[in-house]
């Protein structure tokens, strides 16, 4: 049976002077949205990484398991076949002299899908992200896409190898209003359709409005706060988590 | 002060070698900033408001059409502006990181416009660093081991140091989170509150303009469009209806609770 959630237990983080990430736990479950909110320099983005071993030099994993359904697992294993990772500031992620469809064939040659079959699923997962002539963006070179095509590319990336978990690092925050509405219908169709369990790490509480069941509210590295969306808005207990509900709600004054 | 007149301009596509024709971006623009006055320019990613902003900075010389900075031309016939006019208009942009030089200390990210002029100085740097809120610690502190909401006050405190009469923020507080947002946009009122000079804020993001635009345009096929009031009934440009359309909810709508088969 494919697992039904994936948990990050008491990750520590330090620089070797400071630390960055202190006893955080998260369980992000299949077919639901788990919301990741903070300040920037909360140690969001370290934590979103951590899940799949990733971390930057200099930053230290001290403590801290992930498991699947409670089972340990060594996080590097998970990344592409059980989690997909979408990262913000898409255009970082991208080979610049490589077309959009040599960076599929090259993804999907991991499950060794080659040849026309490969190619078939690149346009079924471009066609997916929104694309209506996927054959045409397979040709381009990242350069030549916009921001917002380029979110829509990698977030199809990023299911290639059909994962059950996907983490999405500030999916939305270089994108203009039309097209970050439209991501986000995306995802949430994908949540609905492929039963993902999605890790929506975003500082804009309009997104977790959105889209996000349960949000863990984070600040110097801790969580503080930890409860379903809608009370979250209702009632934040935590003085951090007001704040952040007070700085929204001002941008609908 | 500030006057474009039907302006035209486009940028090359495809490589260096293929024969494609200029691709439009402005096409008979049109745009006034008066002394002192907060104008708005919204529109979607890629509609050319940042490059209209560039033009306003005299970075790029308009294919056709007139810019005029008090009723003079704004670049001289080889592109250049004069020395008092370049101090005239400064620029934030949205991302603080790549505005600034990693291994510059604050002190230097500061100073470098006053430098030319040969104005620099510890004292008239700390003094602008105290403007945008930033403690005087930071003088000495390496721009890579600040956060983005520093950065960008710095970026800020180095549009001031020239005493600019005209401020270019494109997309200046899109990349900060919610509440250094708000904090940024408070000293961004107080100081034209204080100073008076006139800002150009160019965004996509249409709920950072209340209370905080004079007028208002946005991007529409190509040209900016004067609207009255972003937030009224309409009858409004698409482009604005579209991006009022995807402001997201403020608040999380009631949700059904999941029954759905999943694995």
């Amino acid at each position: 049976m494919s697992p039904r959630a994936l948990s990050l237990l008491a990750l520590h983080l330090h620089d070797g002077e400071h630390a960055l990430v202190r006893d955080v736990s998260l369980t992000i479950r299949r077919g639901k949205v788990l919301g990741l909110v903070g300040t920037s320099g909360g140690g969001k983005s370290l934590t979103t990484l951590a899940i799949l071993d990733l971390l930057p030099p200099g930053v230290k994993r001290v403590a801290g398991l992930v498991a699947l359904d409670s089972q340990p697992v060594e996080p590097a294993t998970l990344r592409g076949r059980i989690v997909g990772l979408v990262q913000q500031a898409p255009r970082g992620g991208f080979n610049p002299l490589v077309s959009i469809g040599r960076h599929f064939l090259e993804t999907l040659a991991c499950d060794g899908l080659r040849g026309a079959p490969a190619w078939e699923k690149m346009q079924g997962l471009l066609a997916e992200v929104g694309f209506e002539r996927p054959a045409e963006i397979a040709s381009l070179y990242p350069s030549q896409l916009s921001g917002g095509m380029l979110q829509r590319v990698m977030l199809a990336l990023a299911l290639a190898r059909d994962p059950l978990f996907l983490l999405a690092d500030e999916p939305t925050t270089d994108l203009d209003l039309v097209v970050q509405a439209r991501l986000l219908d995306l995802l949430e169709a994908l949540v609905q359709r492929r039963g993902i369990g999605l890790l929506l790490v975003t500082h804009d509480l309009s997104v977790i409005a959105r889209l996000a069941d349960t949000v863990a509210v984070m600040d110097q590295g801790r969580i503080v706060e930890l409860q379903s969306a809608h009370n979250l808005f209702e009632d934040p207990a935590h003085p951090r988590a007001q704040a952040l509900v007070a700085a929204h709600r001002a941008l609908y004054a | 002060m500030m006057q474009l007149q039907d302006i035209h301009h486009g940028y090359r596509q495809g490589g260096i070698f293929s024969r494609s024709r200029r691709h439009p971006v402005l096409q008979g623009a049109r745009l006034t900033i008066g002394t002192g006055e907060c104008v708005a320019l919204l529109g979607r990613t890629g509609s050319g408001k940042s490059t209209l902003g560039r033009l306003v900075l005299g970075l790029e010389r308009p294919d056709a059409g007139r810019i005029l900075f008090d009723g003079a031309p704004l670049t001289d016939f080889r592109g250049r502006m004069a020395p008092a006019t370049r101090r005239a208009i400064q620029a934030v942009f949205q991302d603080p990181q790549a505005a600034t030089s990693p291994r510059f200390t604050g002190y230097e990210v500061v100073a470098e416009p006053l430098t030319v002029q040969g104005e620099a100085s510890r004292d008239r740097v700390a003094e602008l660093l105290a403007e945008v809120d930033l403690p005087p610690e930071l003088l000495d502190r390496p721009a890579h081991r600040m956060s983005g909401g520093q950065l960008q006050r710095l970026c800020i405190a180095r549009a001031l140091a020239t005493r600019p009469r005209l401020v270019v923020l494109d997309e200046a507080v899109n990349s900060l989170d919610l509440e250094t947002q708000a904090r940024v946009m408070a000293l961004l009122r107080r100081l034209r509150a204080q100073h008076g000079m006139a800002f150009l804020f160019v965004t996509h993001d249409l709920r950072l303009l209340r209370g905080f635009a004079d007028r208002s345009y946005v991007m529409q096929d190509r040209r900016p469009v004067e609207v009255a009031d972003p937030f009224g009934p309409g009858p409004l440009p698409p482009v604005l209806q579209a991006l009022r359309d995807a402001i997201l909810p403020e608040m999380p709508r009631p949700r059904l609770p999941a029954g759905r088969a999943v694995g």
